[in-house]
């Protein structure tokens, strides 16, 4: 009987072995796969270069995005795996490579992005195995992220979750039913920013603005 | 992680490899070979096969009925062969004849004196042969210092569930991870990758046995959608003496022995989704961590940059990679690479 219960802690510990701590990679790009979706910003035009994309997840779930949500809900809801032009910092992964967008892969235009965050530890319980992913594109660059007023975030319902082995590539090809896009329209051939983190007007400014209001229809 | 690897020792290059065929078949290398395994995880491929127990072109092809789980099946008809029945409970079919399904793998389900029934759809009058599978106790010779019922060999199954099997330290016998279940004849398919978790740094044998046959032509491995995929080329590790035909696959000199050209491994020619689909390689030992991501798309290999073209990054014989299929299963068909055609 003891045998027995030697090979058994044996077999979990060699179990574990392989079913718990692995790094893993997590790539995304925007310009591959069957229907490849550019980013647009909410007038039509393509993102900019250097604007962020950020990578992570969302335990509570993604908070709802109106044209008033401030940056501060939408961020502390967000635990990053990783975003372009710099690391998430919180650490424990990284070093982050999502490239700015604008690679210099062939084929690549404006609105793009692609780039991996490799040597994510899904050992980490915040990113284990199955931990579905997100991507947020913002109109900012990371020097100002807090001040992007356009947002979109995306989730492929099925295919985008942390590996237990190896790479996931995560492609906004992927992303086919509106109920995938979390922040923004879907279109055929692109996905569109919608606007958030624009302040609500203050009441003073409201009286302020009654009042100018006012004042304009007595002159007429 | 230094590895040395031991010379290919070719024990009878000279000995028939078909024991029933109807036709003739390449004269095989019969062999062994010895790699260093470090101590933590390693992901490898076996480098060898069985030998043939019957190759011929079909006589006839017809489909068969399908298996209960909906997998069809054809059966082959060899008029003449006079096979005992279900001689094959451990056999597959290999498609030799070239074309589309050339170097196919498929299971044999069962057979009469005249026919072989297997999982898979053949169409035409293709050439085949029969072999065994190599099995967990026909590939490892000499497990070297891996600790009975601790280390442990690691196959991803294709609904990606894990087998366990650890070596029992007599008779070259292994064991389920039940610790009781026989496992001498688990499977392992050719271009299947193994996972190695050892305690120490060792060195273990493969072929020497029924697994000890270099195996000719492409060879097609099925990668699963958002499976984990160990997968790899079926060329044995190689030789440390330049004068060894296994010496130097790819042209550059290296002690370490045989390396294949990421271009050269079939990936960018398999129908990998470019730039979705992804093959990672990994650095041997440890916690087996990733030691780059790589895609392909017309024909080349980027690195996970999405950018740098990555045709010549190179692969140590017997090491296997993951393949991720992220939108639907592929057929990765790794080409022959020893001897050349």
């Amino acid at each position: 009987m003891r045998k027995i219960a030697q090979l058994t802690v044996a077999s979990l510990l060699a179990s574990a072995s392989l079913s718990s701590a692995a790094l893993v990679n997590i790539a995304t790009n925007s310009w591959s796969g069957a229907a490849p979706k550019v980013i647009l910003t909410t007038g039509g035009q393509r993102l900019a270069t250097d604007s962020i994309v950020r990578i992570g997840t969302f335990p509570t779930g993604v908070p709802q995005i109106t044209p008033t949500t401030p940056w501060s809900v939408v961020n502390s809801a967000f635990v990053p795996l990783g975003e372009s032009a710099a690391d998430a910092a919180d650490g424990t992964n990284g070093p982050l490579f999502v490239n700015n967008v604008n690679t210099l892969n062939p084929g690549d235009a404006q609105g793009h992005f692609a780039g991996t965050i490799n040597g994510v530890d899904n050992a980490d319980a915040r990113f284990g195995a199955g931990t579905r992913l997100y991507i947020m594109v913002l109109n900012a660059p990371f020097a100002s992220m807090s001040s992007a007023n356009q947002i979109t975030i995306l989730s492929d319902a099925t295919g985008f979750t942390i590996p237990s082995s190896a790479t996931r590539t995560m492609t906004t090809s992927a992303i086919d039913t509106a109920a995938e896009v979390f922040a923004g329209q879907l279109g055929a051939n692109s996905i569109t920013m919608v606007p958030f983190n624009v302040p609500e007007p203050s009441t003073g400014m409201l009286g302020l603005l009654a009042a100018a209001g006012l004042m304009a229809r007595r002159r007429r | 992680m230094k590895r040395t690897v031991l010379p290919i020792i070719v024990l009878a290059a000279s000995l028939s490899q078909v024991a029933n065929a109807q036709t003739s078949s390449s004269t095989p290398i019969i062999g062994y070979y010895k790699f260093d395994v470090p101590a933590g995880q390693s992901a490898w491929v076996c480098g060898f096969v069985t030998k043939k127990d019957f190759q011929s072109q079909a006589t006839s092809v017809a489909p068969g009925a399908n298996m209960p789980d909906g997998t069809p099946t054809t059966v082959i008809t060899q008029t003449g062969a006079g096979w005992a029945n279900n001689a094959f409970p451990l056999h597959y079919v290999e498609i030799i004849s070239a074309g589309a399904t050339q170097g196919l793998i498929m299971d044999v389900v069962s057979n009469t004196a005249t026919t072989v029934r297997v999982r898979g759809t053949v169409t035409g009058t293709p050439t085949y042969c029969i072999r065994k599978h190599a099995t967990l106790k026909g590939v490892f010779q000499d497990i070297g210092a891996l600790v009975p019922f601790s280390d442990s060999v690691t196959v991803y199954n294709s609904n990606n569930t894990l087998s366990s099997y650890f070596p029992t330290g007599t008779g070259g016998n292994w064991v389920a991870d039940d610790f009781a279940t026989p496992a001498n004849d688990s499977i392992i398919y050719p271009g299947q990758g193994f996972i190695i978790a050892a305690s120490s740094n060792t060195v273990i044998t493969t072929g020497g046995g029924e697994v000890s046959y270099v195996k000719t032509g492409p060879t097609q491995v099925p990668v699963y959608r958002g499976q984990t995929n160990f997968v790899g080329h079926v060329t044995p590790l190689v030789a440390t003496q330049p004068a060894d035909p296994l010496y130097n696959v790819d042209g550059t000199a290296t002690v370490a022995g045989g390396r294949v050209k990421l271009v050269d491994l079939g990936i960018t020619t398999s129908g990998l989704e470019p730039f979705v689909d992804s093959t990672t390689l990994f650095t041997q030992g440890g916690n087996l961590d990733p030691a780059g991501g790589y895609y392909v798309s017309g024909g080349n290999v980027y690195a996970d940059d999405f950018a740098t073209i990555s045709n010549n990054v190179t692969l140590r014989n017997g090491y296997s990679v993951v393949i991720s299929a992220e939108n639907a299963n592929r057929v990765v068909t790794f080409p022959q690479l020893y001897p050349a055609n």
